[in-house]
């Protein structure tokens, strides 16, 4: 036998094996279908639009002329966007570091609690910050910390009646601080159900196998409940740096106030700025558009390294 | 299970059907987009009156203010415009008339608007999309004829025994003794002189007209200085002056020293719980619609007595100049149907008097009814006494796109006091350099000197540190962030105004 | 007897550190979840407090005063029930194909003989990343002559690749045996997603579940961009305009048309707020507790292969 008929071969039993695959596969490739149609009708057609980045674009004129990077370079040359992207990625990095542990570590308490019932409630309680609107957290947030008539500098002042009295929702050193425990707070809840989804779907059998070689709690929580939900971390913790440079819109745009907004003006909140002036559709997709390719990096790096450290996990 | 899914499904898919032969009809229908806050009925009794006066159907979209050019935009985009709709950016607007996407007006005026044509006069050329060469496309708006007033508790200073303050020292004076001297007599150190917030600019505005100084708005506000230079207020030699004043105010803590996260609603709340003594606001609130509901404590049946206002140093707030507002124009979608059609309902809404009794009012005899029709006296009937389902049945609800008129229903039917407060306002109101031409320096870095701008301002009254050093940071940064160009091109704008 | 040591062995551990550990984590958790209760308690009390008195504001463990008035006020006219229809529709038809899609499109991708399955996540993952934004999307559901309809609210959102992968992630879990033995009995892959993956996947449904309805439920940009016609509106977008237009009538644009006559019955767009927030959030703590009880309750694939 030739080495080319060997490689022909090679490539037709190749072939044959796809085809037997396919053959012996097909209905799930058959149930992909669906999922496929629906990306490529509602993302993948409308996905053009991220070409307005690198041309002229206006809802009345439709496209113009491409135009090349220039949207980028004006817009990273503003200072005012610059202060915005390094706030992006200190408050994104601050969230990531603080609000991701903190569903997991939560998730655990809960599963200790022995009472259903409490149990249940502390569930619930959770997830509640998730249903109403930022606007309305913030402004609870001002009425608790409101210098004349808010709770805390009314218990302060109670203490010491001498002592100075800071806003911390309007002081620029504590905001930065203020954006990052109340997203924790209101974040966790969220993080909690797929957790615990995950949780209830350990095979009880393990723990009572493990209780019999008689390892405590502790050991339980390290060895059976953290390493069975290491591929639900894993896969969020991608999703996450995946959307690490989404800072939090409602967020940013409800704390916002005209002595804090140079420590917390994020991207989001600025292309929302210069788009309600005018119509700044190629400004907006720019933003955008820089934010998932810096996403996108992140996501094939961690995934790279997640497939490294077990080749099992990962997302692809 | 699947059964209750195949019913749901079947349900929705007929609801769809429904909606489709809904459409299909014979008469003419003329749709009409605007932006606005009530949410009227589909088939509403000012709709059907409005549609059996012009023999057609009339369906009016009221689309939510903050989310009214996302949903332009789509529109635009996919030329499924309505044919009568608001466009509230001067660019977009300029953009769409180039395109040929809207309708000219000038040769069916005469015979379908006489109302518009006699209300603008040659004033319509003002807007920059008509011109007598090449026609009317656009009907700019008047909404905010109304000028701030200053208003002062008059109570609270019979009480401390003081008089109305007629400059900026006897202003400090009453704020003082508003903020410690128990004017509301409760024993508790719980009032304020002023309510202040960067929430709005109407509420600085009357004490920044002392100092000469117009701030018509936060969103980079600009003055004309003595070399005829239009710049931004920042350059006006007293505003160092103005924020000296506002320092010494907020160290007295004669204003709520978290002005920077109070809402403007919060402001009006500390007026109605009797929690501050002065408010800088259009009387058409503190007089009018406030008057006497929203107070929580006992006011007097004629609102002059409670209260008066201030003017420093003989000035009042600053001008508006609300019929030029071109950036809130309405204009007519040049692939309509009916376009005459829709001209002549618009120039019946809200430029007759008739329209504008249908559309504030409601259907005379339905909702409401004349006591004195030629004082604006008038009583609302049965259940429509409730604003909800007076507004749910239509009246109401599309009174406001086209702007102010003189027609305008509202203004005829305020009370006595707010109208003359407005009217000797607009006697002291002090003047501010208002620039038609959209200019290419705001589309460029308007937002970014807006904020520049609202930083300087809040930051000066509070700092620390040396005020003349935070001054020049914020200023130099408002000239190197675009600010230069900003100043030639709108000097040169007014120069040419 | 053999059982017996570890069980009391089991109690004496428990009794040591563990129990300080256990109160530790009782005392974090209560107060966590105190304060996460008491923005919406406080919403809820504020809704049924008198106008006048609560704008002192303050903390409200229950309601200052006593009045009706805001829910009158929502409740009022007959948009707000074609709206609550058109939600409750759009959210339980919405769920139904979002989950059942989802659920189609995890299962192949968490096979591991699947040959392409990166290429096909990745297809997937994509989405979550980059959009064409609002208008190309606009254009796509008119070319489609979903516009003004029904099924403009609930297509364009229909599944959101997050939730997908959470799902798959849940079915890798599962041990390929179960899926061989049903094999051996003759089952498709159809088959086997539907009587083996599905019920073991309960508890990742009802969460997935849960996060797709709460998005159809507050989602109002769809109804907003989409339709035109006030009987297909949405709860969300009824309610911001009963808001605006309450808010507008503290400011002087909306006019003198108040017949505040009455000074008992005065109503704060403060008031209206809360209200429509409650009316909105309150079917939601009603529906929750129910799809809880799934990823609370554990299950123990042994039973389940028994």
């Amino acid at each position: 036998m030739t080495q080319s008929t060997k490689v022909i071969n090679q490539q037709r039993r190749k072939g044959a094996r796809l085809l037997h695959r396919f053959r012996a596969d097909w209905m799930l490739y058959a149930m992909l279908i669906p999922g496929l149609v629906y990306v490529i009708l509602f993302h993948y057609i409308p996905m053009y639009g991220v070409t307005y980045a690198f041309r002229e674009f206006s809802a009345v004129k439709g496209l113009g002329d491409w135009v090349g990077l220039s949207v980028f370079q004006k817009l990273f040359a503003k200072n005012a966007f610059q202060r915005a992207f390094s706030n992006n990625i200190l408050i994104s990095v601050l969230k990531l570091v603080f609000g991701f542990p903190f569903p997991i570590i939560l998730s655990l308490m809960i599963n200790e609690i022995r009472s259903s019932k409490a149990k249940k409630l502390v569930q619930t309680a959770v997830v509640l910050p998730n249903f109403i609107s930022w606007f309305i957290i913030t402004g609870l947030m001002f009425a608790l910390f409101n210098v004349t008539s808010g709770a805390i500098p009314g218990i302060i002042r109670r203490l010491n009646p001498e002592a100075t009295i800071v806003n911390i929702t309007s002081d620029k050193n504590s905001i930065r601080a203020l954006v990052v425990a109340s997203y924790v707070w209101q974040a966790a809840g969220m993080g909690t159900v797929v957790y615990l989804a995950a949780i209830t779907g350990i095979d009880e059998q393990l723990y009572e196998a493990a209780m019999i070689d008689g390892a405590g709690k502790w050991k339980q929580m390290w060895h059976i409940t953290l390493a069975s939900l290491r591929p639900t971390i894993i896969v969020l913790f991608i999703f996450r740096v995946g959307g690490v440079m989404n800072a939090g819109f409602d967020q940013i745009y409800a704390m916002s106030n005209p002595l804090v907004i140079s420590k917390i003006d994020i991207i989001d909140t600025y292309v929302y700025r210069i788009g309600i002036e005018q119509a700044k559709f190629s400004e907006a997709t720019a933003a955008g558009l820089a934010k998932s390719v810096i996403g996108l990096a992140l996501v094939l790096t961690t995934n790279f390294i997640a497939k490294k450290v077990d080749p099992d996990s990962g997302i692809m | 299970m699947k059964k209750f899914v195949s019913l749901l499904l079947t349900l929705t898919l007929l609801l769809g059907l429904c909606g489709a032969i809904a459409t299909a009809e014979a008469v003419p229908t003329i749709t009409i987009l605007m932006a606005g806050d009530n949410t009227p009925a589909e088939d509403d009794s000012v709709l059907r009156a409005l549609g059996e006066k012009f023999g057609c159907k009339v369906e009016i979209q009221v689309i939510p203010e903050a989310d009214y050019a996302g949903k332009l935009n789509s529109l635009i985009a996919s030329n499924t415009l309505p044919d009568l709709f608001q466009i509230r950016n001067s660019v977009t607007l300029k953009e769409m008339a180039e395109a040929g996407r809207l309708y000219n007006m000038a040769p069916a005026l005469d015979e379908y608007a006489p109302d518009i044509k006699a209300y603008y006069g040659d004033s319509i050329y003002k807007s920059i999309v008509n011109d007598p060469d090449t026609g009317i496309y656009a009907l700019f708006s008047e909404a905010g004829l109304y000028v701030n007033n200053l208003g002062i508790r008059k109570d609270w200073l019979a009480k401390l025994g003081k008089e109305i303050p007629t400059n900026l020292d006897e202003l400090y004076d009453v704020l003082n003794a508003f903020t410690y001297d128990d004017p509301d007599g409760n024993g508790q150190n719980d009032t304020y002189g002023i309510a202040l917030s960067t929430a709005s600019s109407e509420l600085w505005e009357n004490l920044m007209a002392a100092f000469d100084i117009p701030i018509k708005t936060f969103d980079n506000p600009l003055c004309q200085l003595e070399d005829g230079t239009v710049t931004t207020i920042m350059k006006h030699p007293r505003f160092l002056e103005a924020i000296e004043y506002l320092r010494k105010l907020y160290q007295a803590r004669l204003f709520d020293p978290d002005f920077t996260t109070l809402t403007l609603m919060q402001c009006f709340e500390k007026l109605w719980n009797s929690q501050v003594g002065m408010l800088g606001f259009r009387f058409v609130g503190t007089t009018n619609n406030w008057y006497p509901g929203r107070y929580t404590f006992e006011v007097p049946a004629d609102p002059s007595e409670l209260f008066g206002t201030v003017y420093l140093d003989g000035k009042g707030s600053i001008a508006k100049y609300a019929r030029y507002d071109l950036a809130n124009a309405f204009a007519i979608n040049a692939a309509s149907a009916n376009p005459e059609l829709a001209l002549a309902i618009g120039n019946y809404m809200w430029y007759t008097e008739e329209g504008q009794n249908l559309t504030y009012l409601g259907v005379e005899g339905v909702h409401y009814e004349w006591v004195d029709k030629e004082a604006g006296v008038y009583q609302r009937l049965g259940e429509f006494k409730d604003d909800v389902v007076h507004r749910a049945d239509g009246a109401f609800a599309y009174a406001s796109a086209g702007g102010y008129t003189k027609a305008n229903a509202e203004t005829r039917m305020m009370n006595k006091t707010t109208q003359d407060a407005q009217a000797a306002e607009w006697e002291k109101v002090i003047d501010w350099p208002f620039i038609i031409e959209p200019l290419e320096a705001d589309v460029e870095y308007g937002a970014d000197l807006s904020m520049i701008f609202k930083e300087a301002f809040a930051e000066l009254i509070v700092t620390t540190g040396d005020v003349q050093e935070v001054y020049n940071e914020y200023l130099q940064r408002w000239l190197d962030e675009g600010g230069e160009q900003y100043e030639a091109e709108a000097t040169a704008a007014y120069a040419a105004q | 007897m053999k059982q017996k040591p570890w069980k009391q062995k089991n109690r004496i551990r428990r009794s040591a550190g563990e129990r300080i550990g256990y109160t530790l984590i009782c005392i974090v958790l209560g107060l966590f979840a105190f304060s996460t209760i008491y923005p919406v308690w406080h919403v809820i009390m504020y809704s049924f407090s008198d106008s006048k008195r609560a704008m002192v504001g303050g903390l409200f463990f229950i309601p200052k005063g006593f009045s009706l008035l805001g829910y009158e006020t929502v409740f009022k006219t007959a948009q707000i029930w074609i709206a609550y229809r058109n939600s409750l529709l759009v959210m339980i038809v919405g769920t139904i194909i979002a989950v059942s899609l989802s659920a189609v499109t995890a299962y192949p991708l968490s096979r591991k003989r699947l040959w392409g399955r990166n290429f096909f996540s990745m297809v997937f993952f994509f989405t979550m990343l980059f959009s064409g934004g609002t208008i190309p999307l606009y254009l796509q559901v008119s070319a489609l002559g979903l516009l003004n309809t029904f099924w403009s609210m609930v297509l364009p959102t229909a599944m959101s690749a997050y939730n997908m992968f959470i799902l798959r992630n849940f079915m890798k879990s599962i041990p390929d045996s179960l899926e061989e033995s049903a094999r051996i009995d003759g089952a498709n892959d159809f088959v086997i997603l539907v009587r083996v993956m599905l019920p073991l996947c309960a508890p990742s449904l009802a969460a997935v579940a849960m996060f797709y309805g709460v998005e159809y439920w507050n989602n109002y940009m769809n109804c907003l961009l989409y339709t035109n016609s006030t009987s297909l509106q949405v709860l969300p977008l009824y309610l911001r305009s009963v808001l605006a237009s309450a808010a507008s009538n503290a400011l002087s644009a909306a006019g003198n048309l108040s017949s505040l006559g009455e000074a008992s019955k005065v109503l704060t767009e403060e008031t209206v707020k809360m209200t429509t927030v409650a009316v909105s959030v309150i079917p939601i703590l009603i529906i929750y507790p129910f799809l809880q009880r799934y990823y609370t309750k554990g299950i123990t694939i042994g039973a389940v292969k028994g």
